[in-house]
């Protein structure tokens, strides 16, 4: 209990200087977004009074207060580039992406959490090649080549899907899931050869502990060992890279967006920052980094929950 | 068939593991032995002997690559282990090792807390047990475990249930895993060095657990150990093993009043006599003479002080929780004392005493907090675990030429000159400074770390348990070395050790530590005889 109040106040504080960091990063920009929003030439006048009517002219701190606030209620500005309120403008592109990341988890958890514990028991030499040959050709194949084999295979010869013809959910569920099933078996592949291999060598690792001899000299049998003994020992390393695995397809995975053409979070910030569209920037920065602290809680959270060792801050 | 009091029968067991390229490494060689009701068997042997190859291979826990054959092992006249089974034997012979194990017999390891699981509370691994073995109901489970825990003397059973293995101290966990291995009152308890790491007093005290739970339990007892006189204080018969085979068997009384081999014998003078050894005579008569007198004899002419301590108190801090201030927790308190220059001067206390924390502090790793420590030249340290203390990617030579790299501007063909003789004063193979430390044994790597810790030529040296880790025979080999070195150098020691016998042997005054505070200090001998504080005497085993 202690610890989860511990933690949850650390999350608040990091939260905050998160913001602050995002906030001042671009304050020191040496742009003025008043004059990138007027032509060339306008006078010295009609800039200050846009200063003025976009509340530049204010104190630092009171921005600041103003930007939190905004980042709360989900009020982050316009977006130069497209004239639309950024709140709107993302919310469509966050359907994707977190769409795009639950689906590509569930397959990563779903298929690398069995076979793990499946190549963890492999005792045999061929058994161990097979597991080395298949997670190291899954982690090596590049994101846009394995997408574009997607794409070509299932998409053009098989004509399982349309290339490029994303369904939003609202409208045909099992249309929408026909499509994005494609683009997360591409992000997923990858990460399942790692994750494959990182439950494989802490199962192994587990498995010549002493307290496994210990469960054995009680009368378990192998299945019991592993369920019970081993799998929860086991895990706490695998959380914790699943975790990072998670940060990293929730700040949107700009290649695979790109080759499904997908409009998701990542492709919104690649056009806005070569558009220097600061505040759609701005709030994506400000959401990936609150995306990376919030998972990094929760994984805290399970880990502590698996091993009770775990005690400082 | 067996007779009918025997519980255990072990015949012609084997246990090999592969190598590579390499024929395989026998580990026991055709051993047989056997074990009646009530008894209690010692098996004793240095490291590597492979008595606990054989007590893992009779409960069927030998390690993935050993090889295993016996003509058969037999339980309660039920075949365990029999020659050549076929495939559905062997299914068989599994299915009944796990009902018996648990149950029948049980296990309890050396380190206790690895043998725990760290992940689940005490209450789940002891119910397991009852669980497997037994139909109790949820409550019967629970009482069950409470009147282990209980006979075990854990007196607050209910609450050690959610607790986990870490929040435990050593002697604590060694208690849950006997009352978790008593749980289903056994007929044999296997022990493999359950003491090992445990200090002295806590030993004593769980050697007279096991004693008294096998007695009311009408349990036989297979102990295993290295340290022969626990085994004398506790078996009913002893059996020598030495490279895999039985070299004696025999009661505890022929085997330690008349040993006939002489590797018995042997190992016997190399366990270093503990107090217990000498006759009342001899206790009163070296009780008499001065120790003052004593002490000045042996080095007359030196009452320089090589270290002082005054008033030495060490701290560290711990928060508590996220808004309280930090808490400062002494490890060390207003401890005095002078080590002279010539003399070993030994540290005892049970672990956790704050002995390595002083240790630490004489050597500059740590910073005082009140008190002032006056040491002469820089000391050196020598580390108790030679397995980890030495860089497994250097070679010897580099780790013993370090030291002079850093601080002195010797040439190279120099230090290598130095490394050299210094390779040969530790009685260390010439060709030791190619190799990587990986390729040489326990005792000669707590060589390479003596011979790294003197290249210097220091005054002072500090040793932290250096031979607790090392098997009775080595150990003498590096104490005798120890003390040669400090002849021939003028070598000053601080001698940290837990075990009272290796201090007595070596040391020519004794501090005696408890809760980072000085308890007695003073000559060897006359402490050993005449302790004068009622802790010392514990530690001692004199009650």
């Amino acid at each position: 209990m202690r610890y989860f109040i511990k933690k949850t106040v650390a999350l608040m504080v990091t939260l905050l200087m998160a913001a602050f960091l995002t906030f001042l990063a671009f304050e020191v920009i040496p742009s003025d977004a008043a004059v990138a929003n007027l032509s060339i030439d306008a006078t010295e006048e009609e800039i200050q009074a846009l200063r003025e009517s976009m509340g530049l002219n204010q104190p630092l701190l009171v921005r600041y207060g103003k930007f939190l606030l905004g980042a709360v209620t989900g009020e982050f500005g316009e977006s130069t580039q497209y004239g639309l309120p950024v709140a709107e403008l993302l919310s469509d592109r966050f359907g994707v992406t977190v769409s795009l990341a639950l689906l590509s988890f569930v397959l990563i958890v779903g298929i690398s959490v069995p076979l793990g514990i499946l190549a963890a028991r492999a005792k045999t030499k061929t058994g161990e090649g097979i597991v080395a040959f298949f997670t190291q050709t899954m982690m090596a194949v590049p994101g846009f080549f394995l997408g574009m084999l997607i794409t070509l295979v299932f998409g053009v010869m098989l004509r399982w899907f349309v290339p490029g013809g994303y369904v939003p959910a609202t409208e045909d569920f099992f249309g929408f899931l026909r499509f994005m099933i494609f683009p997360a078996i591409a992000v997923a592949v990858p990460k399942i050869g790692m994750s494959v291999r990182f439950l494989q060598s802490s199962l192994k690792e587990q498995m010549t502990s002493d307290y496994v001899r210990t469960a054995k000299s009680k009368g378990c049998g192998k299945r019991r060992v592993l369920w019970k003994h081993v799998l929860r020992n086991a895990l706490v390393p695998v959380v914790t890279f699943l975790t990072m695995v998670m940060a990293e397809i929730l700040a949107g995975s700009i290649v695979i967006e790109q080759v499904f053409n997908l409009s998701g979070v990542g492709r919104l910030l690649a056009v806005s920052i070569s558009s220097r569209d600061f505040p759609v920037v701005r709030a994506i920065v400000l959401y990936t980094t609150a995306v990376v602290v919030i998972l990094n809680y929760g994984a805290d959270m399970i880990c502590r929950y698996l091993d009770p060792r775990i005690k400082e801050l | 068939m067996t007779s009918r009091n025997e519980l255990l029968s072990v015949k012609d067991l084997c246990v090999s593991f592969r190598r590579k390229k390499k024929a395989d490494k026998v580990a026991v060689n055709r051993i047989s032995f056997s074990v009646k009701e009530g008894e209690i068997l010692g098996i004793a042997g240095e490291s590597g002997s492979g008595k606990s190859m054989t007590a893992l291979a009779v409960m069927g826990l030998l390690p993935d690559g050993a090889k295993c054959s016996c003509e058969e092992i037999v339980f309660d006249g039920k075949k365990l282990r029999g020659n050549n089974a076929d495939k559905k034997e062997q299914k068989a012979e599994e299915l009944l090792r796990r009902q018996l194990s648990g149950f029948e017999m049980a296990m309890i390891f050396q380190e206790p807390l690895t043998s725990l699981n760290p992940v689940l509370p005490i209450k789940t691994q002891m119910e397991e047990p009852l669980l497997l073995h037994t139909s109790l109901g949820k409550e019967d489970r629970e009482r069950a475990i409470i009147e282990a825990l209980t006979k075990a003397e854990l007196k607050n059973g209910e609450q050690l249930l959610q607790q986990y293995p870490h929040q435990l101290s050593g002697g604590m966990r060694q208690r849950v895993m006997i009352a978790m291995a008593m749980i289903n009152k056994p007929r044999l308890l296997i022990c493999d060095e359950p003491t090992t790491a445990l200090d002295a007093v806590t030993e004593r005290e769980i050697v007279e657990l096991i004693r008294r739970l096998a007695k009311e339990n009408h349990t036989s007892v297979l102990f295993i150990s290295h340290d022969l006189s626990v085994l004398r204080e506790l078996c009913d018969r002893v059996m020598i093993m030495r490279d895999g085979v039985v070299v004696e068997e025999g009661t505890t009384e022929q085997i330690f009043e008349h040993p006939e081999r002489n590797y018995t014998k042997r190992l016997m003078a190399a366990a270093v006599k503990g107090p217990k050894e000498l006759s009342e005579e001899q206790r009163t008569s070296e009780a008499e003479t001065d120790p003052e007198n004593e002490d000045g004899k042996r080095r007359r002419d030196k009452v320089a002080y090589v270290l002082s301590a005054e008033h030495v108190s060490v701290s560290y801090r711990q928060r508590t929780g996220l808004f309280q201030k930090r808490q400062e927790k002494l490890a060390v308190k207003e401890m005095s004392f002078d080590v002279r220059k010539g003399e070993v001067f030994g540290i005892v206390g049970e672990s956790g005493c704050g002995k390595s924390t002083l240790l630490k502090v004489l050597s500059g790793l740590y910073s005082v907090r009140e008190g002032s420590v006056n040491v002469q030249g820089t000391p050196q340290m020598v580390f108790q675990d030679p397995y980890t203390s030495l860089n497994p990617a250097k070679k010897v030579g580099w780790i013993l030429e370090e030291p002079l790299r850093l601080k002195t501007k010797l040439s190279e063909a120099e230090r290598k000159e130095r490394v050299a003789r210094m390779l040969e004063e530790t009685e260390l193979p010439e060709d030791a400074g190619n190799r990587y430390v990986a390729e040489l044994s326990g005792g000669q790597r707590q060589r390479v770390a003596i011979a790294a810790a003197l290249i210097t030529n220091p005054e002072l040296v500090l040793l932290d348990e250096p031979v607790s880790a090392l098997d009775v025979t080595v150990q003498a080999q590096i104490l005798e070395l120890l003390l040669k070195l400090q002849r021939e150098h003028g070598l000053t020691y601080v001698f940290v050790s837990h075990d009272m016998a290796v201090v007595r042997k070596i040391c020519d005054r004794v501090l005696v530590m408890k809760d980072g505070k000085v308890v007695e200090c003073g000559n060897t001998e006359s402490l050993f005889l005449n302790p004068k504080e009622e802790y010392t005497k514990k530690l001692l085993g004199r009650k």
